[in-house]
């Protein structure tokens, strides 16, 4: 018997589950069949055979089917069967209930099943694709009144719903999704979708940075109890503003005419960008995400804010766009109107740059002109503490899961690196050329590549970036400066800083008394060598490219303490500057190779190479007087000014920049080399002994900040191909570009490219996850 | 190995040239060509990944006939033995010059601090002096910092030699810092000798050196003491050099009256470059890098770089100039120098005029030894006694022996040096 036949015999005894069934199937049979099928997967779960049994008998497989030649096989849609049959199901999967579980269970999970009905408009909302934001808001809201015990859900409905709010607030991506949903909550999502301002029926998204922030951010939260490291671990305050909001803003201000900017010339683009920037600027911004930005400056307060783009191309894989997009400091001072004056002017600026020539020429050479840009914006809160006049974090800067310059072979690629710098983090992110972060490899943290006083003070730095905010603005003062002005009033000092004093530099600075009196140079000495930081950092980073599988780099800012570190990115790391691609190329023909290594090879690439410059060690051996080395050296650094800039390559043997000693390689500076576009140094083997290299380190972190890609060659190895006939078959241009070179003719080669190949350039391509290299004419 | 450049070998030649001038005999003609110790030695260190690496390590005793062998240890992964040898040789020309009662001695390791975390170089450091600390100490042979090494490397291995000897001997090593042992006045030795003895020249030349003008090729820390001084003697200093490295370039800044050193240290980093914007503004000429040369001064102090006075520039210098005080090592090539002879320019020698650091690293030993430490005024005091008499005591020779100056300063160090030797009976 059915258990929902005899629909007049409710009696005392019947159980409350018949009641409820019946209801439902003449009040909302929709939610009955729902019912059904949770209870027949209940069934399947508890691995009743009879269920399955039923199931086979009332909808038979195609496969079957076929096997009995019957009407339909599996390249033929199936037959609708009678509507009948799902009704037939509900009953015949009840009967089963009835038969093998006892009431109490079976009205139990019923209770369950209709108490998590109530949060089906949840499902329904987050399986839109388009949901207006302001709906999603409302689902959201009302999901977190629910009391706690109506907010539980089966496994797969809150995997289906975190799936789809992942697709809807961030991104369609299916990396993304799988490397996120174990890491989330339903309730992480209602605290984007809270801070988001955007048009209440606009169907934007928050953008690739944002995503990128939000990823690490969950799978880093769920390590936090088994590493103690993480425990401190923070976000900045963020809202953020939907993707749409841009196109609102075009169409409310009949902007429209833009959107074509991109198919314009690149001279054209780049003559109109700054009277668009302007057009933007004397825009009004919509009313929804004027309210909103207000909404955001009550939350913040009068703390400083950074405005940072979030667009939808950004930061996917393959296309980082890695500092193409705007991120502009607000100091967020003043009246209320001000603040909302900056901020508005910061995001205008943010939207023009969609416009800009840079990100529009990176788009066009990746072919990524045609999608449909939008601009999502993260508003941060800046990492700091208000000092004097100035707020700052103590330091800060990025790190990446892969190192790609390594100043000594003990340094493996994996072991990462990490620029920091005292002050905020712009001057880690962008290369100063005159000025220098510290270097750490978190993997190899001791191993550092500034030990000799020179070197420190050399290579410390002498700028920080910080607030104003009294200008309210953003402002670089020189470091020693501050720490004489400000003393042990700024957080974590003695983990920044070594003394400088009678010549000599005393490493750990001990104690702090008296600080400002004394010299004071930025090392992040007592950080390396007695802090959790390092540690922090390898542990952040493995987590984060073993999860996302993808090596990542990540921006971070520290504060008040050493203890307490915020992460303010992670995107997947470029290699080299801005975004390189160092796939080996494969099926070069032999003649077209110059050179191959395989061994310590840092990631990076150079193209269009025109010259190569090449000393040729048994040469080099030979000459005699001292006098006559530095000659060569002097030679190198002339061929360096008359080259063309970075489309020259040095090669020489052992090691390029060595002071004592110099028959073990060139004698030459920094600003003899400093136009090449790499530095190749040659470990030819010697009475059976391979020489040491210098892994560059006579001038490191010079070549590090100016781009300039090393190179060690191991000719001897196996393997590696090593064309030395190239640079004594053809023409030796040295006389032509230093006339007073001669006597060198032999020692010094300058061959031209086009020589040894007619039309072609040299390329050179690295790959330190591989470790791989490949010099190649095309 | 390299068969052509071989540093000791050049060391041994021109100990050749003065033993000849001087007539030694062959007894300490051969015994001052070769050093009288050499150790080799290997320094197992457990790396910090568990792994083992050996390094080698050296100390050479050239000649400890006038006192204790003293020289710096250097860290440096193209360490050669040879380089070495003619350091240590060198070493002991340079004390004896000066006449300070030490002898000279030089180290080293084959390694490089870049590769090495900060405990591996500890290990380093101690495994050194397990190595040898029979054979150095307070009374035998003082190593100091030198290429790549740091007061940090000093103290750990003094720390091994107390730790070893089970006394108190600061003096086993100089280069400390001041309140571990180091001297006052360091800092300032150098360039401070070098105008003791610019000042000694002056008046054997009969120039009044109030009024007289320096032209100086550097600013770093030798040259601003050296400035420093010349003023405070009523000189004037009309040009500095320094290399910018903003623009990958040096430049000469240049003020005809004199530069107010105040001003321009105030506008000087750390490594004596100065804010190029701020001394123009302040009405200094910013001229190419080698016209300090060139400059119309009765004083030129080539400070900081080697090779600056060679066949190019030698032409360019002024007529003016009487004094050329090397206040760095190796500056003039040997083609200018032979130009300066011929023009009778009066040369204060590289090893005599930049001899203010090492005889003040003799006074931090001397204070050590007797664990008394002087003020800064007295330890200045105490080296312009010892660089005055030095420098007449070259200078004499040179003029009643009518040689170079810098044949005479090697001439009176070797001297000395032979002559300790058959004093004792050595040779």
């Amino acid at each position: 018997m059915s258990p929902l036949d005899n629909q007049n015999t409710v009696t005392a005894g019947t159980p409350e589950w018949k009641i409820i069934l019946r209801l439902l199937s003449e009040t909302d049979p929709e939610l009955l069949g729902r019912l059904s099928r949770k209870m027949l997967n209940y069934l399947f779960r508890r691995k009743i055979v009879k269920i399955s049994e039923i199931m086979e008998e009332l909808l038979p497989r195609q496969v079957d089917a076929v096997e009995t030649g019957d009407l339909y096989g599996e390249n033929q849609p199936a037959p609708r069967m009678d509507y009948k049959i799902l009704e037939e199901i509900t009953t015949q999967v009840f009967r089963v209930a009835e038969e093998v579980l006892s009431p109490e269970e079976i009205t139990l999970a019923l209770h369950r099943w209709l108490r998590h009905e109530k949060i089906r408009f949840l499902s329904v909302a987050a399986g839109r694709r388009d949901v207006p934001l302001g709906k999603l808001r409302e689902a959201l809201d009302r999901y977190e009144m629910l009391p706690r015990r109506n907010k539980k859900m089966e496994a797969r409905d809150r995997e289906n719903i975190i799936v789809g709010l992942t697709r809807r607030i961030f991104t369609d991506d299916l990396n993304y999704i799988n490397t996120i949903r174990k890491h989330v909550s339903i309730n992480d999502y209602a605290d984007v979708i809270n801070h988001t301002i955007g048009p209440y029926n606009g169907n934007g998204k928050v953008g690739g940075k944002a995503a990128g922030l939000f990823r690490a951010e969950k799978i880093l939260n769920s390590y936090k109890k088994s590493h103690s490291v993480l425990r401190n671990l923070k976000v900045p305050r963020t809202w953020f503003i939907s993707s749409d909001s841009v196109l609102e803003f075009i169409s409310h201000n009949a902007l429209e005419e833009m959107m074509a900017i991109k198919y314009a010339r690149q001279d054209e683009i780049r003559q109109e960008y700054h009277l668009l920037e302007q057009v933007f600027k004397h825009s009004i911004m919509p009313y929804s995400v004027l309210t909103g930005l207000e909404h955001a400056l009550d939350y913040f307060g009068t703390t400083p804010i950074i405005v940072r783009s979030s667009s939808l191309l950004e930061d996917s894989t393959g296309a980082a766009f890695a500092g193409k997009y705007k991120s502009l400091f607000v100091a967020n001072q003043g009246s209320r109107q001000q603040r909302l004056d900056a901020l508005v002017d910061a995001v205008l600026e943010i939207y023009a740059s969609i416009f800009g020539p840079d990100p529009i020429e990176y788009r066009r050479e990746r072919g990524l002109l045609d999608f449909n840009e939008e601009m999502g914006i993260l508003i941060q809160e800046v990492v700091g503490s208000k000092i004097g006049k100035y707020y700052f974090p103590p330091f800060a800067g990025v790190a990446f899961s892969r190192n790609d310059y390594r100043w000594s072979p003990r340094i493996k690629s994996e072991d990462g690196i990490v620029r920091l710098v005292a002050g905020l983090g712009t001057r880690a992110v962008d290369r100063t050329g005159q000025d220098f972060p510290v270097l750490m490899s978190p993997g190899q943290p001791k191993l550092r590549i500034n030990v000799t006083t020179e070197e420190l003070i050399r290579y410390a730095q002498k700028y920080m970036d910080v607030v104003n905010l009294e200008k309210g603005c953003l402002e670089t003062v020189n470091t020693e400066k501050m720490i004489r002005e400000y003393g042990s009033k700024i957080p974590c000092l003695p983990y920044l800083v070594s003394l400088f004093d009678e010549g000599a530099i005393q490493l750990s600075p001990g104690s702090m008394l008296n600080i400002q009196k004394k010299d004071t140079i930025i090392t992040f000495h007592n950080l390396l060598e007695r802090s959790p930081v390092p540690l922090f950092f390898k542990t952040v980073l493995n987590i984060l490219e073993d999860e996302i599988g993808l090596p990542v780099d990540i921006e971070f800012a520290y504060g008040p303490d050493i203890h307490t570190p915020y992460l303010l990115q992670c995107r997947p790391q470029s290699t080299g500057r801005g975004n390189v691609d160092t796939t080996i190329p494969t099926g070069i023909s032999n003649d077209a190779i110059m050179f191959t290594a395989n061994k310590y090879i840092m990631s990076g690439a150079c193209h269009n190479i025109e010259y190569m410059v090449y000393v040729d060690g048994a040469e080099y051996d030979k000459v005699e007087s001292r006098e006559k080395l530095l000659e060569i050296g002097h030679i190198v650094g002339r061929l360096n000014q008359l080259l063309p800039q970075k489309k020259f390559i040095l090669i020489g043997p052992g090691r390029w920049g060595s002071k004592g000693d110099i028959k073990l390689g060139v004698h030459v500076g920094y600003s003899d080399i400093n136009n090449t576009a790499m530095l190749i140094e040659v470990a030819k083997m010697k009475k059976g002994q391979v020489p040491d290299l210098s892994f560059g380190t006579h001038f490191f972190q010079d070549l590090v900040e100016a781009d300039i890609r090393y190179l060690p060659l191991y000719p001897d190895d196996d393997g590696v191909i090593f064309r030395e006939e190239v640079f004594f078959n053809n023409k030796n241009y040295l006389s032509n570009y230093v006339s007073t070179a001669k006597a060198f003719v032999h020692v010094i080669k300058v061959i031209k490219i086009d020589d040894i190949l007619s039309g072609s350039s040299l390329s050179v391509i690295l790959n330190g996850d591989t470790d791989e290299a490949i010099a190649f004419l095309k | 190995m390299s068969k052509g450049f071989d540093a000791f070998k050049m060391a041994q030649d021109q100990f050749d040239q003065v033993a000849e001038t001087l007539d030694l005999d062959a007894g300490a003609r051969a015994f001052l060509r070769e050093p009288m110790r050499e150790y080799h030695f290997t320094i197992p260190v457990h790396m910090d990944d568990g792994s083992v690496e050996v390094f080698r390590g050296f100390r050479v005793q050239h000649s400890d006939v006038r006192g204790p062998c003293k020289g710096g240890i250097r860290f440096h992964p193209d360490e050669t033995i040879s380089t070495v040898k003619a350091l240590a040789t060198w070493m002991t020309w340079k004390t004896a010059v000066v006449d300070i009662p030490l002898g000279g001695g030089k180290g080293g390791v084959i390694c490089d601090p870049h590769e090495l975390s900060m405990r591996e170089q500890e290990q380093i450091c101690r495994g050194w002096i397990r190595s040898v600390w029979k054979n150095i100490g307070p009374v035998q042979d003082i190593p100091a910092p030198d290429v790549m090494t740091t007061p940090q490397h000093m103290l750990w291995m003094m720390d091994e030699y107390e730790t070893l000897t089970g006394g108190k001997f600061p003096g086993v090593i100089t280069g400390k810092p001041v309140g571990s042992g180091g001297s006052l006045g360091r800092t300032e030795a150098t360039g401070y000798g070098a105008i003791y003895t610019v000042r000694e020249a002056l008046k054997r030349l009969g120039v009044d050196i109030k009024g007289a003008t320096m032209a100086c090729q550097g600013f770093g820390n030798v040259v601003q003491y050296a400035a420093d001084l010349f003023i405070q003697y009523g000189g004037k200093v009309l040009c500095i050099s320094c290399w910018d490295q903003k623009y990958m370039k040096a430049y000469t800044y240049r003020k005809i009256d004199g530069i107010d050193l105040e001003f321009v240290l105030s506008i000087t980093n750390r490594f004596g470059t100065l804010d190029a914007e701020k001394a123009i503004a302040a009405g200094y000429e910013q001229l190419p890098g080698d016209a300090w040369i060139e400059t119309e001064a009765d004083v030129l102090l080539p400070g900081a770089l080697e090779n600056q006075i060679n066949a190019d520039t030698v032409g360019k210098i002024h007529a003016r100039v009487k004094v050329i005080a090397e206040g760095a090592n190796g500056p003039t090539t040997p083609e200018a120098d032979a130009v300066l002879h011929e023009r009778g320019i009066f040369n204060i020698p590289d090893f005599l005029c930049n001899a203010g650091g090492v005889t003040c690293s003799y006074f931090e030993q001397v204070q050590n030894n007797m664990n008394y430490y002087w003020e800064k005024d007295e330890v200045l005091s105490k080296l312009d006694t010892k660089m005055t008499t030095a420098f007449h005591a070259v200078a004499d020779l040179a003029e009643s022996q009518s040689v170079y100056m810098r044949d005479a300063a090697y001439m009176i160090a070797i001297d000395r040096v032979a002559n300790a030797a058959r004093l004792r009976g050595l040779v």
